[in-house]
């Protein structure tokens, strides 16, 4: 990997740590591309099944991307924060790409290679999720974060409650309201747009 | 930032959710605001759809599980464990569920870090601390079977536990059952020095039998080495990887001095246990807050919510409850067995009210349940032959009695000692259950017709006084044996405790005795109790010689012989008869090698005469594991540990000791003694006097107290106390001894000086170990003189020279490069 491109990931993800929300969206790009040639390397190697490793190719290609190869433990809170929003950011792309795809959409949007599969179902309710989760965002900061950090980061309760510094009962009756309203809000996106 | 509206939302939502469903709707139609009640209603109403809505992660994989590299064990072979499904990955790594395939029973096996593949002593220290957290051996902890390392991983082999967490509230009854049985867990880990450091509801288990099982114990201390921490910057140290799973404490349960990062021993388990039973009673945290720091805040200042215990909850418990969390670890409840014993009162006295609620319920004729019985005394059986001299008979069907049941892991058995107590006693069975901590008694009578023996037995709900169980046996006197086992088997049965098969076995075994050498060996044990070796001797060998495989004789015989050279006695030079004692121990394990007894006697005769520390806790170890009752190895192993300066452990066996006898003046006096030397000096005197309470007869608590005394400076009372020694032994040499000691230490020289002139002329007539003239040389301060005596005693293996480095009086000795060379020599050296 090019060396401006891991001060590049530097830079942006201390941008980001300050508060500059861009910051990620800049990111994202950066990572898909890596993304895109870890993804075609591994596959080229490996059979069938590899699905379920793409989160430890997502984690890896950040930690290359970071230009080091261990996170060290004040930066493992950050560290699953970061990843479970990147995931969140390249699922949800990849299902809408898919959805648009369906519908007819631009082939060429998506970015990510097409051989990376990702075992997910129904595309349509990851997208309305995101929205949803936007939306709760707006009213509950906290509770969205739980959310992207068991959903997408695949954090146990204890683990998401050490990344927000919460207890882990907190987490739980977070997780609990949030997925109540998120269901009803997916639920209500569905009926909506059959 | 939190929207306001949402925030009422949220409130409301969630305290709909504490309501049972049928009470939510009237709940909510009291919010007048009907926007809000609507927003709720539809809320509660995709409830049980959201239960299953996004439960597995999007990818089903935890970040940084190693990064791909080390991927799933599920379906591969470790060793003879065949891995089947993952069990979760919390605590401390990856957990699966396996099948041994060579002994045929399902095992959960815990993937230890990677670390310990690279780091050698790592897995050194580790596999130690398994070692002694897999000796730890109880109905109610997860049991550790093995630690096992293969070529890409280490792992631990554990007892796999089916069922939930907990979870609180539950009602009262389920609740302090739970918590009894985790007490009873506690208990028997903090007895092996073993502290669990990390107890919260999700490391307890309830099967579905209702057994309780206590996960990872000590594991977080052995497997991260350090203390867990509560804040995540304080962890920097351990390494600067990404260590998968590794969950830092929960701040919740974490006791004072924890969160502070201090030490912690016992104690930090009685406070997370108070967390613990408080959560089961009111289902929420004793200690809680939105964020870990205002969490760890709580814990450190803050009282638990006290008004949120139900109301129902017993002044006993609120005040138990009180006492666990004691910020201080000082003035916090010392000793887990005292919240086991208050928990069990309090279950005895509902059960009494159940009991009574039952039988003042007309045609409700069934018999109200046992209950389950945790602790169980036997008292003396009656001799109704009307006939002393058959006294031998009931006291040895007693003690069979008592050795049968004390074998069953699953309940505390008070020793014959303690039970012994009772022998002829007017108190009330409630009363003498009070003062034994236990909540059964079994209680009945022997007589003797010529070879036709009949015994009675019944088995009493001690807080109600009420029979649960009562019959009557005829038997050949041949068949004793068969007949002890078969009552012992009856009230396992009938107070529902769980039999291992090996204890069923051993119970439903046909043995049959030779009456006459069963009469003589009962007769040796008789003396025994009566702390009369020589006449308890002379028995057990003419029951030998009657019946050369009589196993218990051979035991009892070893027993005695140990007593005859123990450092209190000092009858006979320890260098002729420990040999003997250990050969008769041996020859007993020879004939029956269920007998926890000989281990003790081995452990007495391989630490006093062989000088091997190591191996006498083995055996001690041994024979805890096949008698968990067993108070005189629970004695013996605490003094080993205080002349080896391991005092946690010393003072947790004493503990043990005295709870399965607790009215033994003998093992009272010893404790305390010893509990004095080792720095607990408020409870050693406590159990000194309380020795001489019990029996204000016996030398041995006036002598101890007397040497206590000195240490402070209250000579006037140390040199009576010396004297009533000296006149209730019968001018015993250590009794002398020590009041050569105390005369010393008080300046009076010469009346010291004539008793060492005394124990000269006694000397002439029998055995007087050279240690007994040792402490008049300490107390007068010629340590050199002292040192000595030590040496001529060594070469008699002088029963006082194990405990040298016990005694704090021997503090200035150290110095001396002859009693360090000595100290090496007896194997206590550190």
């Amino acid at each position: 990997m090019p060396e401006s491109s891991t001060q590049e990931v530097t830079q942006l993800l201390v941008a980001w740590r300050q508060g500059k929300q861009d910051a990620l969206d800049e990111l994202i790009p950066v990572v898909y591309e890596e993304l895109r040639r870890q993804a075609h390397r591994y596959l080229q190697r490996e059979q069938k099944g590899h699905s379920l490793q793409t989160t430890a190719l997502i984690n890896e290609t950040y930690l290359r991307l970071l230009g080091c190869q261990k996170v060290s433990w004040k930066d493992r809170a950050h560290f699953f924060a970061v990843t479970a929003r990147m995931m969140r950011r390249i699922l949800v792309d990849y299902a809408r790409s898919r959805r648009s795809q369906r519908r007819g959409g631009d082939l060429a949007k998506t970015t990510l290679d097409q051989k990376l599969t990702f075992p997910i179902a129904r595309n349509s309710d990851l997208v309305a999720l995101d929205d949803a989760l936007n939306e709760l965002a707006l009213k509950d900061e906290r509770r969205s974060r739980v959310v992207e950090l068991r959903f997408f980061g695949g954090l146990s309760i204890e683990e998401t409650a050490e990344v927000l510094g919460v207890c882990p009962d907190t987490v739980v009756r977070d997780w609990r309201l949030a997925k109540v309203w998120l269901a009803r809000e997916v639920k209500r996106s569905a009926e909506a747009n059959p | 930032m939190k929207d306001a509206r949402w925030q009422e939302v949220s409130q409301l939502y969630f305290k709909a959710l504490e309501l049972p469903e049928n009470e939510r709707d009237a709940f909510l139609r009291t919010c007048k605001d009907e926007e809000l009640r609507q927003e709720v209603l539809s809320l509660l109403a995709n409830e049980t759809m959201a239960q299953s809505f996004l439960e597995r992660p999007v990818l089903e994989m935890t970040p940084g599980s190693e990064m791909a590299k080390k991927p799933s064990l599920i379906g591969r072979q470790l060793g003879s464990y065949h891995v089947v499904s993952d069990l979760g990955r919390g605590g401390m790594g990856e957990v699966y569920r396996a099948e041994d395939q060579k002994l045929g029973r399902d095992v959960a096996i815990k993937v230890l870090p990677k670390e310990f593949a690279v780091d050698p002593e790592r897995l050194v220290r580790f596999r130690r601390e398994a070692r002694t957290l897999a000796s730890l051996n109880h109905p109610n902890i997860a049991a550790i079977y093995g630690l096992e390392e293969s070529e890409e991983v280490d792992y631990l082999v554990l007892e796999l536990v089916e069922g939930d967490t907990l979870h609180g509230p539950l009602p009262l009854v389920t609740a302090l059952d739970y918590a009894c049985q985790v007490a009873e867990a506690l208990e028997a880990a903090h007895e092996h020095g073993i502290i669990h450091r990390d107890l919260k509801p999700a490391n307890v288990k309830v099967t579905p039998q209702g057994r309780i099982k206590v996960l990872d114990f000590g594991l977080a201390k052995a497997i991260w080495g350090t203390e867990v921490k509560p804040d995540l910057s304080q962890t920097a140290e351990t390494g600067n990887e990404i260590v998968t799973g590794h969950i830092l404490g929960t701040p919740g349960y974490m006791s004072p001095e924890q969160a502070r990062g201090g030490e912690v021993d016992q104690r930090t388990d009685i406070w997370a246990f108070g967390c613990l039973l408080y959560e089961l009673l009111t289902g929420k945290r004793a200690f809680h807050s939105e964020t870990v720091s205002q969490t760890i805040a709580a814990v450190l200042e803050h009282e638990p919510e006290w008004k949120a215990l139900p109301a129902k909850t017993p002044a006993k418990v609120r005040d138990l409850l009180r006492r666990c969390l004691q910020k201080d670890a000082n003035r916090r409840l010392n000793n887990i067995a005292d919240a086991l014993a208050t928990i069990q009162e309090v279950r005895s006295a509902q059960a009494r009210r159940t009991a009574q609620r039952v039988a003042a319920a007309p045609g409700r004729g069934r018999r109200p349940a046992a209950g389950r019985i945790h602790a169980l005394a036997v008292l003396p059986l009656t001799n109704l032959a009307g006939d002393p001299e058959q006294d031998y008979l009931a006291d040895g069907m007693t003690d069979a009695l008592i050795t049968e049941l004390a074998q069953i892991r699953a309940l505390r058995v008070i020793s014959r000692t303690s039970a012994m107590h009772y022998k002829g006693t007017t108190k009330t069975v409630p009363e003498i259950a009070r003062e034994l901590g236990v909540d059964g008694i079994v209680e009945g009578s022997v007589m003797r017709a010529g070879d036709r023996l009949r015994i009675t037995a019944q088995l009493i709900h001690a807080a109600s006084d009420r029979h649960l169980w009562a019959h009557s046996y005829a038997r050949d006197l041949r068949d004793v044996l068969q007949l002890q086992s078969e009552v012992a088997q009856t009230i396992a049965d009938e107070i529902q405790v769980t039999l291992t098969p090996q204890e069923r076995a051993r119970l439903s075994r046909v043995r049959q005795v030779n009456v006459e050498s069963h009469e003589a060996y009962l007769r040796g044990h008789y003396h025994w109790g009566r702390a009369q070796p020589d006449r308890s001797i002379e028995n057990f060998q003419r029951a030998i010689a009657i019946d050369p495989d009589n196993a218990p004789a051979y035991a009892g015989m070893a027993d005695a012989q140990c007593m005859l050279i123990s450092a209190v006695l000092q009858a006979a030079p320890p260098a002729q008869i420990a040999p003997l004692a250990r050969a008769a121990a041996l020859r007993a394990l020879e004939l029956d090698e269920s007998l926890a007894e000989p281990h003790v006697s081995l452990a007495r005769v391989l630490f006093w005469h062989d000088r091997d520390p190591v191996g006498a806790e083995r055996e001690l170890r041994r024979a805890i594991q096949k008698n968990p009752n067993c108070a005189m190895a629970h004695l013996q192993c605490g003094i080993l540990f205080g002349d080896l300066q391991r005092s946690n452990e010393s003072a947790a066996s004493f503990r043990r000791a005295l709870q399965l006898d607790p009215v033994s003046c003998w093992n009272s006096s010893i404790a305390g003694w010893c509990l004095y030397e080792i720095g607990q000096e408020e409870a050693g005197k406590q159990h000194l006097q309380k020795a001489i309470e019990l029996d204000a007869n016996l030398f041995l608590p006036w002598t101890a107290s007397s040497f206590v005394h000195c240490y402070e400076g209250k000579f006037a009372e140390a040199i009576a106390e010396a004297a009533e020694g000296v006149r209730l032994s019968s001018g015993l040499p250590l009794a002398r001894s020590f009041a050569a000691y105390a005369l010393a230490m008080a300046g009076r020289h010469a009346e010291a000086r004539a008793i060492v002139d005394q124990l000269e002329e006694l000397s002439r007539e029998r055995y007087v170990p050279a240690s007994a003239r040792m402490w008049y040389h300490v107390g007068i301060g010629d340590y050199e003189r002292a040192i000595e005596w030590l040496e001529n005693g060594y070469p008699q293996r002088d029963g006082w020279l194990p405990h040298l480095g016990m005694f704090r009086a021997l503090k200035p000795l150290h110095a001396y490069p002859r009693f360090q060379d000595l100290l090496r020599r007896l194997g206590l050296a550190h």
